[in-house]
């Protein structure tokens, strides 16, 4: 089996069964709770504190409103699968405004998109039905006569579906949904308190809609709307009243909270049970034969798969490689070597896969950025040539539609979106970059077979060849000032950490070593470079 | 178990402690130990000097407005000013100020009074709450209103080279390197209210400056030769539960720090590249003082202003707690992570506590009493009777944990102890470091990067910094040298850690179930 499906099977298959378990365990007792309490309180007007708490606790069990249960448990199925299906581990950057168009247009965005609108517009309706008597259950039909109960319906529906529609908006186009493990990791129970702290929640209330502002701006639309009714319909002058309905103002409130922060909880949580970190052995009994390596579930394995595997297997490899001593006995296992034979197995193992995707991203940067620094690819057999002419033909087409305005504002590459869009998949190079400098470091006293020394020059070279990239990029464009509260992008802010990690792996491995590493045989730029470090001359 | 009597006499007065020989320290005349000191240190030296400018206490700064002589606007207007300078609490004040301004302007006065009389009952309530907001009441003192007057108020070394830096008491920092004649002055306009400043391990020029806002980030080129870095240098890192910082302390292999703040016991680490923070603690305890990181990066100690502390592993943020008889004032720990020595705000007690490696934080159950610091009169080398000991204000331990320096709230010399951890920790006494007439201690650091040896930075309540090299071989395994395996089995065999203990200290001070019972007696008077 292969490690991807294992992990998803074994793994990733339980996080969703416990986020789900612990989401509806969190999600519907509260708001029920909260809803309750409004009834007795203000709707039924009974202030006494013990007739409030046994209706509270006899409305919880209340058969109708056990089976209504039924529905936010549904909406919150429906929304974990959506998160289930589209989380990502790197940012997406659009390189041109026509991909992002594009996304907005594409049918699973709009599929799932529709999903998140029902999902809040079952929901809200849940939450103001359960707090108000005069605000029934979507299936429960309207009493004949009363008029309120339609429209009171209708407004909260859409009011719920349009904060389902601002959360999918930023879930699916401004990386929402971008999954990315947290600097340190805590018990979850730690984590999950602190998404529930009140800062948090109004913060949750602030990005998901339910500021002063929107309730500003939906009262006036709702009372619009209610005089242009009027006016059309022409109405009686009673009818004016319904623009002053209190309770409909107060339930949209409540249900726009409620619902603000039900969402925020929803994806704090499921992102504290996605990224909770996996250990995976770094050599497993059946190491001894060689044919049986490929696929099974250890460590190198990992790393060289892609996803969220490959993000969590860097991670652990950082885990490994920190100089806590707890990780003693696992970094024993990667300096060993193989009995019989004396391979350093394990070793080159963790280090393949990471050197590889170091080199790989510097390439990827080089082509981008400085295509005459990469060596020439071999010359391509005559018989060949036909795929590239189909993708010169693409090209040329592309580039006769950007002369036209209208073309052109779709098809002009928005800027540095190349190089955004690389950095935006940094970080399992920045735990690699840093892993392996504390590997390296670990092994000046640790390593008892020498089983990394050969590879250290490789390693400075590779580093120091990233660096030179990196910093040729130039520094960050977008200034900010320190005390505004904006944060860069993701991908910038990954750029960032990347120069930040190469030059303290590098600062680790020449500090531990010493003048021991002028001694590698490695390029003379590297050289110089390395002997700036010992210096501490790099800022 | 060591007091100061056993201590050498200090130097008698006029004279200055100047640098350590063969064990002893020794003190010279004023001018000569300056000469000494850089004849010592050659190359090395650094001359910590408050530049031509004069230095302006940050608390002491005067209200601009009350420069300037009297006004001719109608009271109406002036409650108009006062709300758009400084918000509506000022211009109900304003309106309570005039006085026989017409019977409307009085009324108008009484409702600003009770409105006012109102608010302050509301605040007052809201203080008898936990808010995150209410600030400054129990927080740390920043470092300005610790130092006693002088222009400079703290130094810290960097972990690898050459370079202090040094907090004044205008908030401002400046950074002296060796052999280096520009001193660049870090200001910015967040930096107010410095509490503790930190160098990045592993790295040449980041600093971090823990302040009221949060922890500002300052990366210094080291090539650069920019005397005034500019605001594009600085980037903040600010949590809103860890604001203003009283604590911060870097993983000792950089890219993380931990930091504490504000009137809430949350604690929040940062990733720095990412910038991405996560709070790993938040619990009840009271607001946390200080934070430190283990050097072995495998466990965090966490004091709280109430009376306890903490020491959290760093793999799942577990912790153990023990309760004390006044809340922590400093601690340290030893430089392979293995032990700790921390003081309370009250007693003139060193206490130590010993941890085992292994799954968990496994510190042992009850904290030992390795030195006693009690206040003593003792002659000095005149012959005249001081005073040494007394509470301690901070603890300082040199990177491979050979010399002890004391620093005490109310007496005016820093005591010095050799010491050795391993296996067991010995204590022998030093001696007593002694500034100029009338010099109060009021922090110190030692240098981090020397191969042997130690040099010791005593902050002097004048503002002047000086210099103390000791000569001596060390006999410290470096932290990166030991082997680990060998010292997990080593000390396992000897305890059995209970986890999550919480056992008053004062039940049973002592060395009972302390693994440090014989070596510390036996040990006291030998010279490590």
């Amino acid at each position: 089996m292969k490690p991807e499906d294992l992990f998803s099977s074994e793994v990733l298959l339980w996080r969703y069964v416990r986020a789900l378990a612990c989401l509806l365990l969190l999600q519907v007792v509260a708001p029920m709770a909260v809803c309750n309490l409004y009834h007795t309180v203000v709707a039924q007007r009974i202030l006494n504190p013990i007739t409030v708490t046994t209706n509270l606790l006899t409305s919880c069990i209340y058969p109708t409103k056990l089976l209504r249960l039924v529905v936010p448990a549904a909406c919150f199925v429906i929304l974990a699968r959506v998160h289930i299906k589209s989380y990502t581990v790197s940012a997406w950057v659009p390189l041109n405004r026509w991909e992002k168009w594009r996304r907005v247009l594409s049918l699973t965005v709009i599929l799932r998109s529709g999903l998140i609108m029902i999902a809040c517009a079952l929901l809200a309706n849940f939450y103001t039905s359960l707090a108000h008597p005069d605000f029934p259950f979507l299936v429960i039909p309207c009493t004949p006569g009363d008029v309120m109960c339609y429209k009171r319906k209708t407004v909260i529906i859409y009011m719920g579906a349009y904060v389902g529609y601002h959360y999918a908006y930023k879930y699916f186009m401004l990386n929402g949904n971008l999954i990315t493990p947290t600097p340190a990791h805590p018990r979850k129970l730690q984590l999950i308190k602190a998404s529930l702290s009140l800062r948090s929640t109004r913060e949750a209330c602030n990005t998901h809609g339910a500021n002063k502002l929107s309730f500003l701006c939906a009262i006036c639309i709702y009372m619009a709307a209610a005089i242009m009714i009027n006016l059309i319909y022409d109405g009686n002058w009673q009818e004016w009243l319904v623009i002053f309905d209190l309770p409909l103002m107060m339930m949209t409130l409540l249900a726009t909270v409620l619902l603000a922060i039900s969402l925020s909880l929803f994806s704090q949580v499921f992102h504290i049970f996605i990224t909770e970190p996996v250990e995976i052995p770094v050599a497993t009994a059946e190491d001894s034969n060689p044919e049986a390596e490929t696929d099974s579930w250890r460590l190198s394995n990992a790393l060289s798969s892609s996803g969220l595997l490959q993000l969590l297997a860097f991670w652990d490899l950082k885990t490994l490689a920190s100089s806590d001593p707890m990780n003693f006995a696992r970094r024993t296992q990667v300096f060993c070597i193989s009995q019989p034979g004396g391979h350093p197995r394990n070793w080159m193992g963790i280090m393949n896969p990471s050197m590889n995707l170091i080199r790989k991203f510097c390439e990827r940067l080089k082509r981008h950025n400085c295509p005459e620094d990469l060596p020439k690819p071999p010359v391509v057999p005559a018989g060949a040539a036909s795929a590239p002419t189909d993708v010169n033909k693409n090209e040329v087409l592309i580039m006769s539609l950007k002369r036209y305005p209208f073309f052109g504002y779709f098809l002009s590459d928005l800027p540095d979106a190349t190089n955004r869009s690389i950095f935006a998949e940094a970080l399992p190079v920045i735990w690699a970059v840093q892993a392996l400098g504390d590997l390296v470091t670990a092994s000046f006293t640790e390593d008892k077979f020498g089983v990394v020394q050969r590879n250290i020059p490789d390693i400075l070279m590779a580093f120091t060849q990233l660096q030179k990239v990196v910093d040729g990029l130039g520094r960050v464009t977008i200034s900010r000032r320190p005390g505004t509260g904006e944060a860069l992008p993701s991908e910038l802010q990954l750029r960032k950490a990347l120069r930040f990690s190469l030059r303290s792996a590098l600062y680790t491995v020449t500090t531990t070593f010493g003048d021991t590493v002028l001694a590698m045989p490695v390029s003379a730029e590297c050289q110089s470079k390395l002997q700036s470090y010992l210096q501490f001359k790099e800022g | 178990m060591i007091n100061l009597e056993h201590l050498h006499p200090p130097p008698g007065c006029g004279h200055v402690t100047a640098y350590e020989n063969d064990g002893r320290l020794r003190a010279l005349h004023v001018t000569e130990a300056l000469e000494t000191t850089k004849k010592w240190l050659g190359g090395q030296f650094i001359e910590v000097t408050v530049g031509q400018e004069p230095v302006r206490t940050a608390h002491s700064k005067q209200e601009a407005r009350e420069a300037f002589s009297a006004h001719t606007e109608t009271p109406w207007q002036r409650v108009m000013f006062a709300y758009y300078e400084e918000g509506w609490e000022a211009s109900l004040q304003e309106m309570i100020k005039g006085k026989d301004e017409g019977s409307l302007y009085q009324v108008a006065s009484t409702m600003a009074s009770v409105i006012l009389k109102v608010c302050g009952i509301i605040a007052k309530a809201q203080a008898l709450l936990p808010s995150p907001k209410r600030s400054g009441s129990s927080a740390n003192t920043p470092l300005v209103l610790r130092g006693s007057g002088g222009s400079i108020v703290s130094v810290a070394w960097h972990p690898h080279t050459n370079t202090l830096a040094a907090v004044f008491c205008d908030d401002t920092v400046r950074v002296f390197a060796a052999g280096r004649s520009i001193t660049p002055l870090l200001k910015h306009r967040l930096q107010k209210s410095i509490t503790h400043i930190a160098w990045m391990p592993y790295s040449a020029s980041l600093m971090a400056v823990g302040c009221e806002c949060g922890v500002l980030l300052w990366t210094l080129d080291p090539v650069n030769v920019v005397t005034r870095p500019s605001g594009s240098c600085v980037s903040l890192l600010a949590h809103p539960s860890a604001t203003p910082i009283n604590s911060l302390t870097w993983h000792p292999k950089g890219n993380l720090f931990a930091c504490v703040g504000g009137s809430n016991s949350q604690l929040v680490v940062w990733d720095v590249g990412r910038e991405a923070s996560v709070v790993v603690h938040s619990g009840t305890g009271g607001n946390i003082s200080l934070v430190l990181w283990s050097p072995d990066s495998s466990r965090l100690f966490v004091a709280y202003s109430s009376k306890i502390m903490r020491v959290f592993e760093t793999r799942s943020w577990t912790y153990e707690q023990w309760s004390l008889e006044s809340p922590i004032q400093s601690a340290v720990w030893s430089s392979l992570g293995h032990l700790l020595l921390f003081v309370t705000q009250d007693d003139p007690v060193l206490y130590y506590l010993g941890f085992i490696p292994g799954e968990g934080v496994g510190g042992t159950q009850v904290a030992a009493q390795v030195a006693d610091l009690t206040q003593t009169l003792v002659s000095d080398e005149d012959g005249e009777e001081v005073s040494v000991g007394g509470p301690v204000k901070q603890l300082a331990w040199d990177i491979r944990s050979e010399r002890l320096a004391i620093v005490f709230r109310d007496t005016e010399f820093v005591v010095l102890f050799h010491t050795h951890t391993h296996p067991t920790l010995h204590l022998a006494p030093g001696g007593l470091i002694r500034g100029e007439p009338c010099q109060v201690p009021v922090s110190v650091s030692f240098q981090k990067n020397l191969p042997n040896g130690a040099v010791l930075s005593v902050v002097w309540s004048s503002g002047q910094v000086q210099h103390i090299p000791m000569r001596y071989s060390s006999r410290e395994p470096l932290p990166s040298t030991l082997n680990t395996s060998t010292f997990n089995t080593s000390i396992r065999t000897t305890h059995n850690s209970i986890l999550n203990c919480s056992v008053p200290l004062n039940t049973s001070m002592g060395y009972a179930g302390s693994p440090v019972t014989s070596p510390l007696i036996g040990g006291i008077f030998t010279s490590p």
